[in-house]
C-alpha cells in the first residue's frame, strides 16, 4: 500500500541553501514524496526564492521560532491527511538518500517514530563538535535514566513519524527544544521509537541556530524539561 | 504606629491610585470586571491608613518589627503575585498568537494553490 509522505522543511534565512535542498528532494525517485517549506519570517530573500521557483511553501506572517515552525508543518500534514511526516532541515545538513531507511520501519508498522541518527553506526562522518556531543550524551543519559530506553542522537532534527503522532504534534508541540523533549515524551508514553544511522553533512552556509555558549544553556534546559515532564501528561499511544 | 508623615504620604499616593484606576475604567481601557480587584486594593490601602492599629497587631503576630516593613513586604508580595499572573496570561496569549499565525500561513498556502 502506498502511503502519503510529507517532508516538512523549516527554514529561516536559507536563501543560499533552500534551492539545493529542494532540488535534491525532487531528484529523489525511490519513493513518492511531497514536501512543504515553512518560511519562518525570514529577513533575507528566502521568500523571493521560494516564489520564483514554484516551491510549495507556507509563509508565516512573522518569526515564530523553530518549534512553532515545525508544528505548522505537522498541522499541514494533519489537515491534508498525510500518513507519514518527515522533518528535514532546509540548510543542507540532512541527506535525502537516507529517507527510505527512516520511513520504512514506519511503513512496515514496526515503529511509530524513527530518528535519523549520527551516532548509531558509522554512516555519518560528521559528528558535530565535542562540546555538543557531550551535551547530547548528558541528555541521552538522563533519558535512559528516566525512561530506561536508549536513544543516542536525541537532538536530531531528521525524523519521521506516523499518523497518530502527526495528530499529537499538530495539537501539542513544545516551542523550545522540541526534539529531545518530544522524543522523551513519546518514549515515556510507550510509543515505539527507533533509531537508524544516517549521513549528515556539515552546514554549507548560513548560521546554526545553536552556538557554543547556548549549548550549555540548551543542555540545562532540556534536562529540566525532561524531569518536569515526568509529571506532565502528553499524548498516549492508542 | 505609622508616623503621621507616612500616613499623609500614603493617603496622597492612594488618592492618585484611585484617580488612575477610575480614569482607566471610564475610558474603557479596563473592563469593569477586572477593575474590582484594583478597587479592593485601594480600599484596603485606605483602611490601613485610617486604622493602622490593625497593621501593628498583625506585624507583631508575624514577627515583623516595624509596620513600615510590613507595608513594604505586603507591597512586594502583591506585585510578585500580580506579575506572575501577568506572565501566565502573557504565555496563554502568546500560544494563541502562534496558533493564529500558523493557521494564517496554512490558509495563505491553500489560497495560492487555488489561483
Amino acid at each position: 500500500m502506498n502511503k502519503k509522505i510529507l517532508i516538512i522543511i523549516p527554514c529561516y534565512n536559507e536563501e543560499e541553501n533552500i534551492l539545493k535542498t529542494i532540488k535534491n528532494i525532487n531528484e529523489y525517485k525511490k519513493i513518492p514524496l511531497d514536501y512543504v517549506v515553512i518560511n519562518d519570517g525570514s529577513t533575507d530573500d528566502t521568500l523571493k526564492v521560494l516564489k520564483e521557483n514554484d516551491i510549495n511553501f507556507i509563509d508565516l506572517p512573522f518569526n515564530l521560532g523553530i518549534g512553532a515552525a515545525v508544528q505548522t508543518g505537522y498541522k499541514y500534514a494533519y489537515y491534508n491527511g498525510y500518513d507519514i511526516a518527515v522533518q528535514f532541515d532546509g540548510d543542507g545538513q540532512h541527506d535525502i538518500n537516507y529517507i527510505d531507511k527512516i520511513v520504512h520501519p514506519i511503513m512496515d508498522g514496526k515503529a511509530d517514530m524513527v530518528i535519523g541518527s549520527r551516532f548509531v553506526d558509522d554512516t555519518s562522518s560528521f559528528k558535530s563538535t565535542k562540546a555538543r556531543q557531550f551535551g547530547i550524551n548528558v541528555i541521552s543519559g538522563l533519558i535512559k535514566l528516566c525512561s530506561g530506553k536508549i536513544l543516542k542522537d536525541v537532538t536530531s532534527g531528521y525524523r519521521a513519524v506516523n499518523k497518530d503522532i502527526i495528530e499529537i504534534f499538530a495539537n501539542n508541540y513544545p516551542f523550545d527544544f522540541p526534539e529531545p523533549i518530544t522524543n522523551y515524551a513519546l518514549l515515556k508514553n510507550n510509543f515505539k521509537v527507533d533509531e537508524v544511522g544516517v549521513n549528515m553533512y556539515e552546514r554549507v552556509g548560513g548560521q546554526s541556530s545553536i552556538n557554543y555558549l547556548k549549548s550549555i544553556y540548551y543542555m540545562f534546559n532540556v534536562c529540566l524539561s525532561i524531569m518536569i515532564l515526568n509529571y506532565k501528561k502528553f499524548g498516549r499511544r492508542k | 504606629m505609622l508616623s503621621i508623615k507616612l500616613q499623609i504620604f500614603l493617603a496622597i499616593v492612594t488618592v492618585f491610585y484611585f484617580i488612575i484606576v477610575l480614569r482607566a475604567v471610564r475610558k474603557e481601557k479596563m473592563p469593569i470586571k477586572s477593575s474590582v480587584l484594583w478597587f479592593l486594593f485601594g480600599i484596603l490601602m485606605i483602611l490601613f491608613i485610617l486604622f493602622p492599629k490593625v497593621l501593628v497587631d498583625f506585624s507583631s503576630i508575624v514577627g515583623i518589627k516595624t509596620i513600615s516593613n510590613l507595608v513594604l513586604f505586603a507591597g512586594v508580595m502583591c506585585l510578585l503575585i500580580l506579575s506572575f499572573d501577568l506572565y501566565r496570561i502573557y504565555n496563554i496569549e502568546k500560544k494563541k498568537n502562534i496558533a493564529l499565525a500558523q493557521e494564517v500561513g496554512i490558509i495563505k498556502n491553500e489560497l495560492s494553490k487555488k489561483k
